[in-house]
């Protein structure tokens, strides 16, 4: 083989992600007769999000996927993807990421020194709680964990809630001890982390729904063969219409798993949340390429 | 990996400081297997310290160090004695029991030892113990801390290997009570057989067990404002560290007034330079498991296991030895983050309980955590107790030989590990 | 061949001249240390606040400020990289010095200096490679703060050249020429100060 690159990411071996990346690594050496390949590490075993995204700018890891959130650190115009209510379903993401957004999204990354190999789902983020959330006025002065982004410190506070941002790692322990009363998540990770165990109600307010991107060191990547470029576009392309198919599969055999092991899924009235939302849009969409790609995957 | 092995073991040898050994022989090693620039150094060790959870430290360490100088120490110390003073060993025992407790409220096993070494040893000293024993028997305390939950170690193996942290958590109880017993006789063994210091023994009076217990009162608090924050949902383990502080700061302060404010920054000061010594091993320890990692350490040793043996029970002794090999040079996250994922799949193949494999590795290291050459209970202790680590070395086995034992018995009955949490999860 | 020494290479001169000098380094180093100190007390001072409104943000007031955990994380980074300096100044570092302690005296030196020029390599590539961090922190903001990450990354570069200059002050007094014997001699590690 003539070109391994070396890829992180920190979602655990043989998780949807991961089967992700394996299916890239597995196209790739099929489009280019096992010319190139990719040395995948997953569990955050070269690195921690942060780490992978600089790493990439850095050299010290080839390619990287990381949560869209980590990504807009550094190329700020992304922060549009991750904005409250964007697209309704993960169909309507991949629609909206393959369309005239796409062009713009690539254009923004490569400002800043990355080459977007493809983008998966990492689901939709609907919130568990202790008790049921059936309407918005449920979460009234109810302390639910966030991560520590302003904006979603922002969005539940609008939402009438006491946000309590903290580390991902204290979550279970806050929700056991009830710390917090709830917090927001995927539906895998609600299932993976067993969080149901300690917060059995699951409202499927979907008010985020995550990206996670494949990228690389821009000038890396130019110069890489052509064909190995050619290649690699294609097999990110591909791999990520396969993951997100994947995930949109799974989530109603993962709820019906759910409410088998006690969990009561509740179906909440979104609309008045997707309102709260919207003075959102305002406040943190600033440059003018942030709000030309809110119109373009608002198409 | 030889590389970074070799160059480790030569370096800690040479006398240099072990968060050097981790640094240099990493660092040779990333120059001389992969082609990465090195500014990998610098993002590493960043990332080592860059974890919330690891201001723990920090917070018990300086809770521990204005304990032991604020008068709160002194009158546990009183009180232990008016309760198993007249008990053979008692202060081994006092060691014991306030770290069972100690590792109910904490999750981390240097910032327990901190606390339990700062408070006893000075005592242990002035009666004349065995300070090597003495610090191996602290260093022993410290190490339940990942056993007995709360556990940061459990947090990560229940989440690298997909089990329910509840589970976990109450898969340790048992193990935990039943190390912190098997101590217990040990130590009590021990002093009758060592009576200088180690062997002392008060007559039991009633009246003066109610003094001190009434003198101890404001400090008694303490834990119960930690235990009943954490149980009760006040806050999560690390606020409680620091909630442990501010109320050590206000007892000794304005109850107890044996400190004033200007003696503050001076406590302050010893409580950095103890937790700076040891938290800088876990950033350089960061550096040293991404070249573990990234020459594919980890999947050499999954081919290596399943070439060697198909039985279980060989499997669970090779693991054991393993681990424990590794337990004596890695720090134990790091050690967990790389190999588990590796060994998981395999036991699950072998037909063991995976949660049931999951209590055991943190079991065995957690015995890592005083073994020589790197352990870092052991280091704390041997820090706090004025001693260095070769000297408690010679005496760490002591306290080794029951915590192997209860080791071997959660690897082999798996009713030891999976009772308490099938009672709840059935 | 009995030249007069000339004025400047007077003995008694230069030492006075030396004298002079080692009375102004090491005015700037208790001068240096102190600022460490005072910093360092602040630091923790500071942690503790800031976990302690957390918790009381989130009780007292019902408004959780977003950015205490990112603020309190980045206070320990710097937190731990100038300790670690103040923790070389104590000798509460942790190593082994059971093996290298009963080797004969000029082996002793070698293994030593060789060790110190490693470790001092060490924290050289640290220090440089910390740039090319610093240089990206410019450009990328924290998550919570939006400050950009070139300050906490600056703990490295200066932590660690603080660390550098006390571990040489600990051991190149210990390998400076007749003293190879008495660097065996190391103070067993204490509580501090
Ligand atoms: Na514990
Ligand atoms: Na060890």
């Amino acid at each position: 083989q003539e070109i391994t690159l070396r890829a992180g990411h920190t979602n655990v071996t043989g998780s949807i992600q991961d089967m992700g990346m394996q299916r890239l690594r597995d196209l790739l050496e099929e489009k280019t007769g096992g010319r190139a390949t990719i040395e995948i590490f997953p569990n955050g075993q070269i690195g921690d999000e942060a780490q992978l995204v600089e790493g990439v700018l850095l050299g010290t890891v080839d390619m990287a996927m990381t949560s869209n959130a980590l990504l807009s650190n550094v190329v700020t115009d992304l922060r549009v993807l991750d904005m409250p209510f964007m697209f309704e379903s993960i169909d309507a993401l991949s629609e909206a990421l393959e369309g005239p957004a796409k062009p713009l999204m690539v254009e923004a990354a490569s400002d800043a020194g990355y080459q977007i190999i493809g983008s998966y789902s990492s689901g939709i983020r609907h919130m568990m709680t202790s008790r049921p959330i059936e309407t918005i006025d449920d979460l009234a002065n109810m302390k639910i964990r966030t991560m520590q982004q302003p904006m979603h410190v922002e969005a539940f506070r609008t939402y009438g809630a006491n946000p309590t941002p903290m580390a991902y790692s204290e979550l279970y322990g806050a929700l056991q001890s009830g710390v917090v009363d709830g917090a927001e998540g995927a539906t895998s990770d609600y299932n993976a982390q067993r969080f149901y165990e300690v917060a059995d109600h699951f409202s499927l307010v979907g008010w985020i729904n995550m990206t996670a991107h494949i990228f690389m060191n821009k000038a890396q990547f130019d110069a890489l063969p052509e064909d190995v470029q050619t290649a690699l576009l294609e097999a990110g392309a591909e791999s990520a219409v396969w993951q997100r198919t994947y995930v949109v599969e799974q989530e109603q055999p993962l709820l019906a798993e759910l409410r088998e092991k006690g969990v009561t899924i509740v179906e909440p009235d979104v609309a008045p949340f997707r309102e709260a939302s919207m003075p959102l849009y305002e406040r943190f969409l600033e440059t003018d390429t942030q709000r030309a790609l809110f119109e373009a995957l608002s198409q | 990996m030889s590389v970074a092995f070799g160059g480790f073991l030569l370096l800690i040898l040479s006398g240099m400081p072990i968060f050097f050994a981790l640094g240099v022989a990493a660092l040779l090693a990333v120059l001389l297997l992969v082609d990465v620039p090195l500014t990998i150094v610098a993002q590493r060790v960043y990332g080592g310290v860059n974890s919330f959870s690891l201001m723990a430290i920090p917070f018990f360490v300086a809770a521990g160090v204005i304990m032991a100088e604020g008068g709160i120490a002194r009158r546990f110390v009183d009180l232990a004695a008016a309760l198993v003073g007249w008990i053979t060993g008692s202060l081994y025992l006092v060691a014991i029991v306030t770290g069972t407790g100690l590792a109910a409220i904490s999750g981390s096993g240097s910032a327990d030892t901190a606390a339990v070494g700062s408070i006893l040893s000075p005592e242990m000293r002035k009666r004349g113990y065995d300070m090597d024993m003495s610090a191996a028997i602290i260093a022993a305390c410290g190490s339940l801390a990942p056993v007995i939950p709360p556990s940061i170690i459990m947090v990560i193996v229940a989440i690298t290997s997909n089990l329910s942290i509840g589970a976990m958590f109450l898969g340790g109880v048992v193990p935990g009570l039943m190390i912190a017993l098997a101590l217990g006789v040990t130590c009590w063994a021990y002093a009758r057989r060592r009576p200088d210091g180690g062997g002392d023994r008060q007559p039991f009076s009633l009246g003066r067990l109610g003094r001190a217990f009434v003198a101890a009162l404001p400090g008694l608090t303490l834990p119960v404002i930690v235990v009943g924050g954490i149980v009760g949902g006040v806050f999560t383990a690390t606020e409680a560290a620091c909630i442990a502080v501010v109320a050590t700061i206000v007892i000794s302060l304005f109850v107890y007034r044996e400190i004033g404010f200007r003696d503050l920054p001076r406590l302050f000061l010893r409580a950095i330079s103890l937790s700076a010594a040891v938290m800088i091993i876990v950033s350089t320890a960061s550096l040293f498991s991404w070249i573990i990692a990234s020459v594919g350490a980890p999947q050499a040793l999954d081919a290596w296991i399943r070439g060697v043996t198909d039985d279980p029970i060989v499997f669970l002794l090779l693991v054991n030895v393993l681990l424990l090999f590794v337990g004596m040079f890695m720090e134990s996250i790091s050690a967990i983050l790389i190999i588990l994922p590796v060994l998981m799949p395999i036991a699950q193949g072998y037909g063991i309980d995976p949660l049931q494999f999951g209590v055991m590795a943190t079991l065995n290291l957690s015995v890592g955590l005083i073994t020589p050459p790197y352990g870092i209970c052991l280091y704390v202790a041997a820090m706090v107790s004025g001693r260095s680590v070769e000297q408690v070395s010679t005496r760490v086995w002591i306290p080794l030989l029951p915590m192997i034992l209860v080791l071997a018995l959660t690897a082999y009955v798996p009713a030891v590990a999976l009772t308490l949490p099938r009672l709840v999860y059935p | 061949m009995t030249a007069k020494p000339r004025l400047d290479e007077d003995p008694d001169r230069r030492e006075a001249a030396h004298a002079g000098w080692r009375r102004v380094a090491f005015g700037a180093l208790a001068i240096l240390r102190r600022l460490v100190d005072a910093i360092l007390v602040c630091l923790l001072a500071a942690m503790i606040f800031l976990i302690l409104f957390q918790i009381l943000g989130r009780y007292v007031f019902n408004y959780s400020i977003s950015w205490s955990e990112e603020a309190a994380i980045f206070v320990q980074i710097w937190l731990v990289m100038l300790g670690a300096g103040l923790a070389m100044r104590n000798r509460n570092h942790i190593g082994i010095d059971l093996v290298v302690a009963r080797l004969p005296g000029s082996l002793q030196w070698i293994l030593k200096s060789a060790s110190f020029l490693l470790a001092a390599w060490f924290l050289l590539v640290l220090v440089v490679g910390s740039f090319g961090l610093i240089g990206l922190g410019m450009i990328i903001k924290s998550t919570a703060l939006q400050l950009p990450m070139a300050i906490p990354y600056a703990a490295l570069p200066i932590g660690m050249s603080y660390l550098l200059l006390e571990f040489a002050l600990a051991t190149l007094p210990e390998l400076a020429p007749g003293r190879a014997k008495a660097g065996a001699e190391r103070p067993a590690p204490t509580m501090g100060e």
